[in-house]
């Protein structure tokens, strides 16, 4: 189990575009307006390994962590529960990291800017960003990274997106991707 | 001929060669100039704008995101501090994000809009240079269109564009929805 952490930050709401199909006199149909309802995430406690793979869905507005100005060392890192499982993996695992943090520190000490640090610094560390995308494409994102060929951490994290996106707009998924 | 780059409003920099000698160039130009030329806001008077609905609390999500990029403080933290600086301090990371030109911060606030008496040929000719502007035709001459600020500043900084995108900044300004973020973004 990781530390990630979803919040959704606001959602348009259904009803504000089907009122105006109503007043129209036109049937509504939640697929057509799927580029029109958004949802903003803030995300939190994931890796720099699974935010590279969310960036990859490109019709969306994101804004991350910057390791140029924050005490990025401070946000810790996360374990893949394969190397968190077994003790020997997991004691190479955790004296890397100590190793780069303490080079990072010795880096930064030596007077070199945190900018040029930071190439030192493993995808293992935790970040956070804030995420803006349409349903269409985060149903996209739901399709792709919640199959078991996804890996661990982006389907839990977009598992989660999708069940806040599901609660704030039940009738557009539940007659989209349930079918 | 037109000297702007259509990849302009996605944040893209083309070469300059290879812009000049691209088919795509080309037909945008045509388009534009064809559709856009001399084209003022008086041509758009039949234009009818209806905001339908917009991003809760522009400025803040706008500040939440800036302040994200920065800080490395759990969303709460940003929020109670945003609440605690108050909207000055939020225009003024408005501005910062305006001089810095770091304007991705901006796509976070969505708006959509009723655009009624718009013919299609205008429409092509804005979707082909912002092709981050959702249009959906509801019937003949109405469209809903789902934008964010980045797009629309980018339309209201453009010569070609800015007759239409001012019929929407005066619908954000009559509407209230979003004061601060207004003044200083298309206080003119």
């Amino acid at each position: 189990m990781s530390d990630i952490r979803v919040k959704l930050l606001y959602y348009t709401p259904v009803d504000s575009i089907r009122g105006i199909y109503e007043q129209k006199g036109l049937p509504f149909r939640p697929e057509a307006v799927m580029d029109h309802i958004f949802y903003m995430f803030e995300i939190e406690g994931c890796s720099r390994v699974t935010t590279h793979q969310l960036v990859r869905h490109r019709v969306a507005s994101y804004d991350q962590e910057s390791q140029r100005f924050s005490a990025a060392t401070k946000e810790g890192f996360v374990i893949p529960p394969s190397i968190a499982s077994n003790k020997s993996a997991l004691e190479v695992y955790q004296t890397a990291l100590e190793e780069v943090y303490r080079a990072f520190d010795k880096l930064v000490s030596l007077g070199v800017p945190k900018e040029d640090a930071r190439y030192i610094l493993p995808s293992a560390l935790k970040t956070k960003l804030v995420m803006t995308i349409n349903a269409r494409s985060l149903m996209h994102v739901v399709w792709l990274r919640t199959s078991i060929q996804a890996q661990w951490e982006i389907r839990e994290l977009v598992r989660m997106m999708y069940d806040l996106a599901k609660e704030a707009t039940p009738e557009l998924w539940a007659k989209i991707i349930e079918k | 001929m037109l000297a702007r780059d259509p990849f302009g409003s996605c944040g893209f920099k083309s070469h300059p060669r290879r812009v000049k000698k691209s088919i795509y160039t080309l037909i945008y130009n045509e388009a534009m100039e064809r559709v856009l030329k001399g084209k003022d806001a008086t041509e758009f008077g039949s234009l009818k704008v209806s905001l339908v609905w917009n991003s809760p609390f522009p400025e803040k999500i706008v500040s939440v995101a800036m302040r994200r990029c920065y800080s490395t403080k759990p969303i709460e933290e940003i929020d109670a501090e945003l609440d605690q600086k108050g909207i000055e301090y939020m225009k003024y990371l408005l501005k910062r994000a305006l001089e810095d030109k770091a304007l991705d911060v901006f796509e976070h606030f969505r708006m959509e809009f009723l655009i009624e008496n718009l013919d299609e040929t205008t429409v092509n000719s804005v979707l082909i240079s912002y092709p981050f502007a959702h249009w959906l035709r509801l019937s003949g001459l109405e469209w809903l269109l789902a934008i964010n600020a980045r797009t629309l500043i980018e339309m209201w900084r453009d010569k070609e564009t800015k007759p239409f995108a001012s019929k929407l900044v005066e619908v954000l300004k009559e509407k209230h929805v979003c004061d601060a973020f207004n003044q200083v973004v298309f206080n003119e």
